[in-house]
């Protein structure tokens, strides 16, 4: 932005530098400023919050993982039970649709202490909550490490798997066939 | 403060604010789809969209008095009714619609005192434009005169002329610097807007504080614990005797003290704290309604041009100003009664010498009421015009061959009344810039709709025509009485409720079935229904002893508890979870957890239902649920038919929406499955009426389209679909599953009926 806008002295009560005519080019200079989008520090597109569900270790791209909220009160909808759908839960002001994931990957139901809400972002405003037993940690996707040979889920819910020795390994969702089918499941 | 000062209400805007709010979403309309049009992409609903934003600047620069701009956007309007009856655009031509869009864009940016000079400027400029366009209009568009611009009376401008922006801000409709130029009148500083979003929030917020208010109460009770462990102490001390006990029973005296202060004035400040949050919770709440009178600030200068215009007396009577609306609605109000006004002007009321010939007075009465009504907001447009002829309806059908002469002439005057809002329906032989294009009331319709209300009319030959709007109130703050049922607390809006008691059910005893009870209620035997087992949340029976009842409409719901009486904001239940029977709305309690708000009508239905169905038996071999499928393409209609003709079920087909709604007003049928897409009225307008409709409102509906986007799957089910199918379902199964889910499996294979309508 230009210097003359910040050296110019304030001369009086009447001629504030809000008040001042603006030097040329500076519009649209902050317009291009404005127009774009500042980095998104925390959301890398490579970066994956891994989980713990049950007895699996799944992961999600986290820019899809809006937040991690504690367990949540869900609200029970009248002749939805038994569905993917949970009920409706409250987070941050918003009322989102909880689903199990459980029931939609059709794991087992093992009456798990969900310990942890995970509040995922299908798109700007679309929010769902699900519940998870424990956050494992944000991982770098590394390439050539996907082989999904020995999964425990379908390979249609799975972009891959991660079986690095640290970290234990863990599935990575597909997160277009996953909302694709909660919507499915949910509507 | 008053919440009136906070709210940046509409009160605070003048007419000529007004409408740049509305040309300022219209231009923005305008520009992106005349773009859209140049790159070849002219499809049906971007003209129409084009034609309804220069129909509302249109309406909207009438109320304001800007005639110049009426002109323009009159000619601008039919060029795209030219263009949806095939005449497409050309390239110049949309260069024209273009520069006309600049100059609305320039127009809406001209700060309001300077209006008149701005005006004084252009109106010569903005007339040549129009009238180089309209001469260059295609034969098929109707070209009435313009009308003659009349002088504004405004006062002198305070500046001599409007600064000339640069045209390529203007064309930007989102320019950043528009709302901040230093030439801006102080007026426009002093109204703040807020978004929806925004304002909910601050309740959501508000209630927040409420919850941490409750928090620090409870942290009252801790350090009241505390001190009573103190005193504890304090007696083990004085048991053991020691040297040092006077001085450590000093200390704990001194302790015990403080901290009763401290309790004391930790009480103070929690009473306090708590009294603030729960008045700005109020605050904020209240501030969500706004008297009608702020809804219809434009009205009475409408009346008074409109009726002016056209040599019309008309006397305006506005009764119920002061009924509290919530302002999502009321701000969806204004168009939709200035529409109604401008049409009872034009169309309805006579001119004075043909009243007078009537027997009428010379004057017409032109009557606006608001009030609420059984928790609906009703608003009621009247007038004492010369009426409509049904049969002049229903020569105008058969002409445009809407329905077969055999069901025309079945049409009672109520069903013929509402061809009125087809999209392009209009009684009015020739089209006038106030109305006559049939645009009108199909935009009322929508608008009104899209408020999630129903518009009706009814109207006498010869002694005037009633519009009535019924609006829901559940936007706003609704009295709710909580009951726990199966240990879920759920919220009944308490003007459903007739009343309340403790009663203790008693077992029928012819009843065949165990679960059947009932009670008396002012010497009636009223059927008793759990409340948890009709919301699908147990089958437990009922227990024994006397039971909290809520009883509605000839029903009593049993409960498990009777927890309390609350406002409560409402929030409409999320689109994504499609109908859910018995549920009408969501909302937020104090402490911010989620409670879901029932639809008592629907259960009330439902709980009669079963009853009925319990007593007659369904009556055996003709039983087979019948089916209603709309579709326009042959092929998939066949199919369809075949499909479920084959599962057992009685199918009957329509071939567009239209013929469809007629079929439903004259038949029973258990389900509808309906296309997206079809000529005359789409599946969405179709689910809209059934569902609006008080005897087909609980039918269940599939949508079947090809569409497979998400935002059709959700417009679809926020128009009342039960299931969203694509039309591949019929391969995995699907289709047939979700027809099972709905109305059950069909006993044996029915021979077919009906067939094409």
């Amino acid at each position: 932005m230009s210097d003359e806008v910040n050296s110019a002295p304030v001369t009086g009560r009447k001629n504030t530098f809000f008040e001042r005519p603006l030097p040329p080019g500076y519009r649209d200079e902050l317009r291009a400023l404005l127009a774009e989008r500042p980095p998104d520090a925390l959301r890398h597109a490579d970066s994956l919050l891994v989980f713990q569900l049950g007895d699996l270790r799944l992961a999600l791209p986290t820019r899809v993982a809006a937040a991690v909220a504690p367990v949540l009160h869900v609200a029970r909808i009248p002749h939805r039970a038994g569905t993917v759908l949970l009920g409706l839960a409250a987070f941050r002001g918003d009322i989102l649709p909880c689903c199990s994931l459980s029931r939609l990957l059709g794991l087992p139901e093992a009456e798990t202490i969900s310990a942890r809400t995970l509040v995922l972002e299908e798109s700007a405003g679309r929010r769902w909550a699900v519940p998870i037993d424990a956050v494992l940690g944000v991982r770098l996707a590394q390439e050539g490490a996907l082989n999904s040979a020995d999964a425990k889920l379908a390979s249609h819910w799975l972009r891959g798997s991660y079986r690095d020795e640290e970290a234990g390994g863990f599935d990575l969702l597909n997160d277009e066939t996953l909302f694709r089918q909660i919507n499915l499941a949910t509507a | 403060m008053s919440d009136e000062q906070h709210s940046g209400g509409l009160d605070d805007l003048s007419l000529l604010e007004l409408f740049r709010f509305e040309a300022e979403e219209q231009v923005r309309v305008l520009q992106a789809e005349l773009m859209q049009l140049e790159q070849g992409h002219a499809t049906k609903a971007a003209l129409e969209g084009l034609m309804r934003a220069a129909h509302s600047i249109k309406g909207a620069a009438r109320i304001v008095g800007l005639d110049p701009i009426v002109g323009l956007t009159h000619v601008m309007e039919d060029r795209f009714v030219a263009a949806q009856a095939g005449i497409a655009l050309v390239s110049t031509e949309i260069d024209r619609m273009l520069e006309a869009t600049d100059w609305l864009a320039r127009l809406q940016a001209v700060p309001e005192a300077e209006m008149a000079a701005w005006l004084a400027t252009h109106t010569a400029a903005i007339e040549a434009f129009t009238a180089t366009f309209q001469q260059s209009l295609p034969e098929a568009a109707p070209t009435p005169a313009i009308p003659r611009p009349e002088a504004t009376g405004a006062d002198p401008p305070a500046r001599p002329s409007a600064p000339q922006p640069a045209k390529q801000e203007q064309e930007n409709g989102e320019d950043i610097f528009a709302l901040h130029t230093a030439q801006e009148p102080q007026t426009r500083e002093r109204t703040v807007r807020i978004a929806a979003d925004r304002f909910d929030e601050i309740l959501s917020l508000s209630s927040e504080t409420l919850v941490t208010s409750r928090d620090l109460a409870n942290y009252g009770v801790m350090l009241e614990r505390d001190r009573r462990a103190l005193v504890r102490l304090l007696e083990q001390v004085e048991e053991a005797a020691d040297s040092d006990r006077p001085a450590a029973l000093k200390e704990l005296d001194r302790q015990t003290a403080k901290l009763a202060a401290r309790i004391a004035d930790l009480d103070l400040l929690t009473r306090s704290n708590e009294l603030t949050a729960e008045r700005l919770y109020r605050t904020v709440l209240a501030g969500r309604l706004r008297p009608f009178s702020d809804g219809i600030t434009a009205v009475s200068r409408l009346v008074r041009d409109t009726a002016r215009d056209l040599g019309k007396a008309v006397r305006l009577e506005v009764t119920g100003e002061g009924t509290r609306v919530d302002r999502d609605i009321l701000e969806r109000l204004e168009a939709p009664i200035s529409h109604l006004i401008t049409n009872a002007i034009d169309h309805g009321i006579e001119p004075p010498g043909d009243r007078v010939a009537a027997g009428k007075a010379a004057e017409a009465h032109l009557r606006v009421r608001a009030g609420h009504e059984n928790g609906r907001l009703v608003i009621t447009v009247r007038d004492d015009g010369r009426g409509v002829d049904p049969e002049q309806v229903r020569r105008r059908i058969l002409a445009r061959s809407l329905v077969t002469p055999e069901t025309a002439s079945g049409l009672s005057d109520r069903e013929l009344l509402e061809f009125l809002f087809l999209p392009g329906f209009s009684t009015r032989e020739e089209v006038s810039t106030l109305s006559g294009r049939g645009v009108g009331l199909n935009v009322v319709q929508s608008m009104v709709q899209e408020a999630g209300g129903a518009v009706t009319v009814t109207s006498e030959p010869g002694a005037g025509t009633a519009f009535r709007l019924t609006l829901p109130v559940t936007r706003s703050v609704l009295k709710v009485l909580r009951v726990q049922v199966e240990g879920e607390i759920y919220a009944v809006p308490l003007v459903r409720i007739d009343r309340v008691a403790h009663l203790e059910p008693a077992a029928l005893a012819d009843a065949a079935e165990s679960a059947a009870f009932e009670v008396e209620h002012n010497g009636q035997a009223i059927p008793v229904v759990a409340l948890g087992a009709l919301l699908g949340l147990s089958d437990h029976a009922l227990p024994a002893g006397p039971l909290p009842l809520l009883f509605c409409s000839g029903i009593a719901f049993a409960v498990d508890r009777l927890v309390d009486e609350v406002e409560m904001p409402v929030r409409r239940l999320d689109a994504r979870l499609g109908k859910v029977p018995g549920v009408s709305a969501a909302s937020l309690d104090e402490t911010g957890l989620p409670v879901l708000i029932l639809d008592m009508e629907d259960l009330v239905q439902t709980a009669l239902g079963r009853s009925a169905s319990a007593e007659e038996p369904a009556d055996s071999g003709t039983s087979a649920p019948h089916i209603l499928i709309a579709d326009d393409s042959h092929t998939v209609r066949e199919m369809e038919r075949r499909l479920l003709v084959r599962a057992g079920y009685k199918v009957t087909t329509a071939q567009n929406g239209q013929e469809a709604w007629n079929l439903l007003r004259l038949n029973n049928y258990d389900l509808l499955i309906s296309d997206i897409d079809m000529p005359q009225m789409n599946g969405i307008e179709l689910i809209a009426k059934v569902r609006d409709n008080p005897r087909l409102g609980r039918m269940p509906v599939i949508i079947l389209s090809y569409k497979e986007r998400d935002e059709d799957r959700q417009r679809g089910l926020e128009a009342g679909a039960d299931y969203y199918l694509t039309k591949g379902s019929f391969q995995n199964d699907a289709f047939r599953q979700a027809v099972v889910d709905l109305i059950g499996p069909a006993e044996a294979p029915a021979a077919e009926a009906g067939g094409e309508a």
